[in-house]
């Protein structure tokens, strides 16, 4: 999925897919919340905020409020 | 919008000084070591510079005013206005600014200001020792500007201990009839106030016994009311969608393409953001200047830092076209689009 490829280069550890409770991936923490935010802004056009992060627990949930909010604001 | 143009007052010279005292982010031992090596990854921060409990902000910056005059032989009596920009000033008051001016030898006769900002402060102490000078003809100016915002950190609170850094700097201008104009655009949302603040200490909640109580935030972060608190996560939403439609609205306005820019020195805050912002605003890499390894966020005074660590030779012997860009603490931004001559820019000083 295109979106787990993305987010993939920045997981050094963990093979990623879309059903990954991401808050559990050894590479999570506060900062790593940030480098995704700035991937998914950079492949996406979109940011993300902490309410987003908060409301998904998987990546696919992270990619569905992408879409979103692709379809709600355009590129940022 | 806050856009305005200064014309007739000239850069003619920047410097900065760090403590000599450094932390080194891959040594941080409270912090396993793929914590260390993802922290360094990500902010592209590795060594901040401590202030000495006897160092302060004024004491590093008369010392890059020091130097600066020095190098553009300007002897102190003929300063006409010194402005200081800082948040850790040397006592509650007096702002630090006036005494200063008796270290520096300046005359009585000096126009003399403190101005409390924060990261975007470089660019707001500009617009105003500009603004005062533009206006009054006064010939000569410095601006000093610089944190020893390290101080103001709990050593527990390890979201922002490996991020922050010390430093002082001083910019020379003069008034100059054939100098280019400075064109600026600020903004402020004081709304958000409490993302980037320090809660007592100050006349609404001074600081007493209970405030001193360390308080554990989260696994990582324990600190006191009277410690700096930053809602990380908002100042980095802030940052990603806030600054660049600033910066490209500021160069649509002066009709200048983000190529001929040769430099847009932002405010070091993390590399994730320089990247971001960078690219946002359509500047290629080597247009935006890195001093987070070596330097961290000094607060203020990171545009300044940056100058003097990454294009010191292009500064001194070139003419450029800069676009500076501050943001941070009010919450506040600032940028500012300028041409400077080839300028004394000194090496850091490291005191």
């Amino acid at each position: 999925m295109a979106f787990v490829q993305v987010l993939q280069g920045q997981f050094v550890q963990s093979e990623l897919a879309p059903e990954a409770d991401f808050r559990n991936l050894p590479e999570w923490s506060s900062l790593q919340a940030l480098v995704v935010i700035t991937t998914i802004d950079e492949a996406y056009g979109v940011v993300l905020l902490e309410q987003d992060l908060d409301r998904a627990k998987t990546l696919e949930d992270l990619y569905q409020i992408t879409l979103q909010k692709l379809a709600a604001h355009g590129t940022v | 919008m806050a856009r305005f143009n200064l014309s007739g007052i000239g850069l003619r010279g920047v410097a900065a000084a760090v403590p000599a005292q450094r932390e080194d982010n891959a040594a941080l031992d409270a912090l396993p070591e793929s914590r260390r090596q993802e922290l360094i990854r990500t902010t592209g921060i590795r060594y901040r510079h401590i202030a000495r409990e006897d160092q302060c902000a004024s004491d590093l910056c008369v010392a890059a005013a020091e130097r600066l005059l020095q190098e553009l032989s300007w002897a102190p009596d003929s300063i006409d206005v010194l402005v200081m920009v800082t948040q850790t000033p040397d006592h509650p008051l007096p702002g630090p600014a006036s005494h200063v001016q008796h270290r520096l030898g300046l005359r009585t006769s000096t126009v003399v200001l403190d101005i409390n900002h924060g990261c975007a402060g470089y660019v707001y102490g500009l617009s105003v020792i500009g603004s005062l000078m533009a206006a009054s003809g006064l010939k000569k100016g410095l601006l000093l500007v610089g944190d020893t915002i390290t101080r103001t950190i709990a050593d527990s609170d390890y979201s922002l201990r490996p991020i922050f850094s010390d430093s002082g700097s001083a910019t020379a201008l003069e008034w100059d009839p054939e100098a280019g104009s400075m064109a600026f655009l600020m903004g402020t949302s004081g709304q958000e106030y409490e993302a980037i603040y320090i809660p007592h200490g100050g006349a609404r909640h001074p600081l007493t016994e209970a405030s001193l109580h360390p308080e554990t935030v989260t696994s990582s972060v324990t600190r006191h009311a009277g410690q700096l608190a930053m809602k990380g996560q908002d100042v980095f939403t802030f940052g990603l969608t806030r600054i660049a439609p600033e910066i490209k609205q500021l160069l649509e306005d002066t009709g200048t393409e983000p190529d001929a820019v040769d430099h847009l020195v932002l405010h070091q805050a993390n590399q994730l953001l320089l990247d971001a912002i960078g690219r946002k605003a359509g500047m290629r890499p080597e247009q935006v200047p890195s001093s987070l390894y070596d330097y961290g966020n000094t607060s203020s005074a990171t545009i300044p830092v940056t100058m003097c660590h990454r294009l010191g030779t292009a500064l001194e012997n070139q003419h450029q076209r800069l676009l500076l860009s501050g943001f941070g603490v009010g919450l506040s931004w600032g940028s500012v689009l300028l041409e400077t001559p080839p300028l004394a820019c000194p090496a850091i000083i490291t005191l």
